[in-house]
């Protein structure tokens, strides 16, 4: 056996509850939220990192999580794009929120628009910097910062929270989006 | 009201308590387990065919192989480099004949007969195999398969078609001969994975080896002495690497049995392979290739994380030291070089050889990516991180004494994969391939002149078309070498 799939089969025995607690945070079915994680690991350990501990592969795997999540949102985009010539594609609805914690806060994590999402996910809950967070989805800085900004905003009105710390949206935000989106939308 | 992290995190806590005792079911696992296997194996095979220096006038191949499969879902924005040259396809000394249009391939010419008689110096030899692919309906089969030649001005010329079952990779190519070295996988089943083999340029007839590998191989280099240099795996997923020497006559010799899970890289003169040392952490080792001798080497940077970039000659290395990642820090947050005292050092292999400092990272520089280091005509080549272990890399930079700089920008997004091999006359090849962790999408071919930073084109990203189902191209070139 090499010497990554021991540190595989922990991570899918002891985290697994843990990272797809993680994942329904960006999807809202269970279903979505494995698949997701097993892109995830698949991800994670087929890349060059090395992990020494059974923390840093879970970390590295939530990360990949939010990774995969952004890749898959920027291929239905494009999806959508493409259908959207021929006809209106209505936007998914937002599901009902269940009674209890988790069931609230994913209903409203998932009224966000995906980049939102992420942003709001590595910034408040793997407390990623700004530039990290830039890095790992693949945007600009100003651009994580105008999306957590929006993505907190909105979340605060719908659960009634409040944040410390957070940076300050300095880019003009007129647009949500930036012209290359648009040109790419 | 709430704090918003707190929050999130008694909502994780809470889902986590409810899917309590969830694991994947076996056949999920497995499949998991099978495709990171695969992954890896090809990723392998790509780490080792990025750097192999050229010995004896046979240059070795890079391969962008069928395992980098995926998505396709990252905005495929072509890199670009501070200088372009953009080649207008010329009829130099021949008649090429008209320019060819045909579905997956840039335009081209058909090899005239007389072809190889004005190949040299600076072409390449590619394997080019467009494969389509829809976000809905995923990978089609491949429209064509070819072997095409690029000429130093960017001119492609279709040299051999090949039957679309056969996935060729030039593995080598000596721009003297007419043969191009190749390797291809076999189908599950047929009892061995890969197969070794020739293509005849002039003639299009493809040859096997008499003797085969048992097991999945990926090709080193060459040694001094002319002999081929493979890398097999070892038997029953077991970790390690057997090395073996295919003389030219035919005639196979192993080299060296290591547990190494890295692939070695050989040193310019054909003499020493680098491999990663019994720890990683505190070293690496050179394994001699005419006696099969192992000797760790360590970084002896005391304090420092050091990780091994490449070659710089003979009998040295470049290796990138910084300091640890602060423990407030989370293992995998990226590496902010400039504040952890990034440096490059020369470490010299020979026995009781000296570290010396060669360059400190400033805030903007390029920092290499481990083990991405190739030595062109006296400058390190190297694939630019962006920080995060096993992330996108940033582009492709330059270190020539001076200050690091960049020849090949990844683009704003950073979206993209980089292997590196030598060409002629102090030119860098680059094949890049706008791909993140497991994503993989079609590749393109830079020249680069390591001295100005210009490049050219060989082969140029192919659009997409929608409207025609083919959301992206899953391949397009697959290797080269030239």
């Amino acid at each position: 056996m090499s010497r990554w799939e021991p540190m595989l089969e922990r991570v899918a025995r002891e985290r697994y509850p843990r990272l797809v607690a993680h994942a329904m945070l960006l999807v809202r079915s269970r279903v979505e939220a494995e698949d997701l994680v097993q892109e995830a690991l698949v991800s994670a350990f087929s890349g060059k990192a090395r992990f020494t501990s059974l923390a840093e592969a879970e970390q590295y795997v939530r990360r990949a999580i939010v990774s995969r999540f952004m890749d898959a949102a920027r291929k239905r985009s494009r999806e959508r794009a493409a259908y959207a010539r021929h006809s209106a594609q209505p936007s998914s609805p937002v599901p009902e929120p269940a009674g209890d914690l988790p069931g609230e806060v994913e209903a409203a994590l998932a009224a966000l628009p995906p980049r939102e999402r992420a942003c709001v996910v590595l910034r408040h809950v793997e407390d990623l910097s700004v530039r990290d967070t830039a890095a790992l989805l693949r945007l600009s800085e100003g651009a994580v910062k105008r999306y957590t900004s929006d993505g907190v905003a909105a979340l605060g009105a719908a659960l009634g929270t409040t944040t410390v710390d957070e940076s300050p949206v300095v880019t003009v935000t007129t647009k949500k989006t930036s012209i290359k989106e648009v040109r790419r939308a | 009201m709430r704090e918003l992290s707190e929050l999130l995190a008694d909502s994780v806590d809470a889902r986590a308590r409810s899917v309590a005792g969830l694991t994947p079911d076996r056949d999920d696992f497995d499949a998991i387990v099978a495709t990171v296997r695969r992954k890896r194996v090809v990723r392998r095979s790509l780490q080792a065919l990025a750097v192999v220096p050229v010995v004896g006038g046979l240059a070795a191949g890079v391969y962008l192989g069928v395992g980098l499969i995926g998505d396709g879902g990252i905005d495929p924005a072509a890199p670009s480099s501070p200088v372009v040259t953009t080649p207008t396809p010329t009829a130099d000394a021949f008649d090429p004949g008209a320019l060819v249009t045909e579905d997956g391939l840039p335009p081209f010419y058909e090899a005239p007969a007389d072809l190889l008689e004005h190949v040299g110096e600076g072409w390449v030899a590619m394997a080019y195999r467009p494969e389509p692919a829809s976000d809905t309906t995923g990978q089609a089969a491949a429209l064509s398969n070819q072997i095409v030649l690029a000429s130093p001005d960017g001119d492609l010329f279709r040299a051999v078609e090949l039957p679309l079952e056969r996935d060729v990779q030039v593995v080598a190519w000596d721009t003297g001969e007419t043969r191009v070295r190749v390797s291809w996988p076999e189908p599950e089943g047929s009892g061995r994975l890969l197969t070794l083999g020739w293509v005849d340029l002039g003639t299009g007839e493809v040859t096997q080896d008499v003797e085969q590998f048992e097991r999945w191989a990926v090709f080193v280099g060459h040694s001094a002495a002319g002999a081929e240099l493979w890398a097999e795996d070892v038997p029953d997923g077991r970790s390690g690497i057997t090395v073996w020497a295919l003389a030219p006559d035919g005639s196979r010799r192993q080299v060296a049995a290591l547990d190494s899970i890295g692939t070695p890289r050989i040193d310019p003169s054909g003499r020493s392979l680098l491999v990663e040392g019994e720890d990683p952490t505190r070293g690496f080792a050179v394994v001699d290739v005419d006696s099969g001798d192992v000797r760790e080497v360590p970084f002896g940077m005391t304090g420092q994380t050091c990780t091994m970039v490449g070659w710089l000659d003979a009998t040295s290395t470049a290796v990138l030291c910084h300091d640890p990642v602060p423990a407030e820090a989370a293992a995998m947050d990226r590496v902010d070089f400039v504040a952890q005292k990034a440096g490059l050092y020369r470490v010299e292999t020979l026995p009781d050889g000296e570290v010396t400092p060669l360059h400190a990272f400033a805030e903007g520089e390029p920092v290499p990516e481990p083990w991405s280091g190739q030595w062109v005509d006296g400058s390190l080549a190297f694939v630019v991180s962006n920080g995060f272990p096993g992330g996108c890399s940033l582009g492709v930079g330059v270190w020539d004494g001076a200050a690091p700089r960049v020849v090949l920008d990844g683009g704003e997004r950073s979206a993209n994969v980089f292997w590196l091999r030598p060409g002629a006359a102090g030119r860098l090849l680059v094949l890049g391939s706008p791909s993140c962790e497991s994503s993989g999408v079609q590749a393109q071919v830079w020249s680069v002149d390591v001295a100005t930073g210009a490049s050219a084109t060989l082969t140029p990203w192919l659009e997409a078309d929608p409207d025609a189902g083919r959301d992206y191209w899953f391949r397009t070139v697959t290797s080269m070498a030239g």
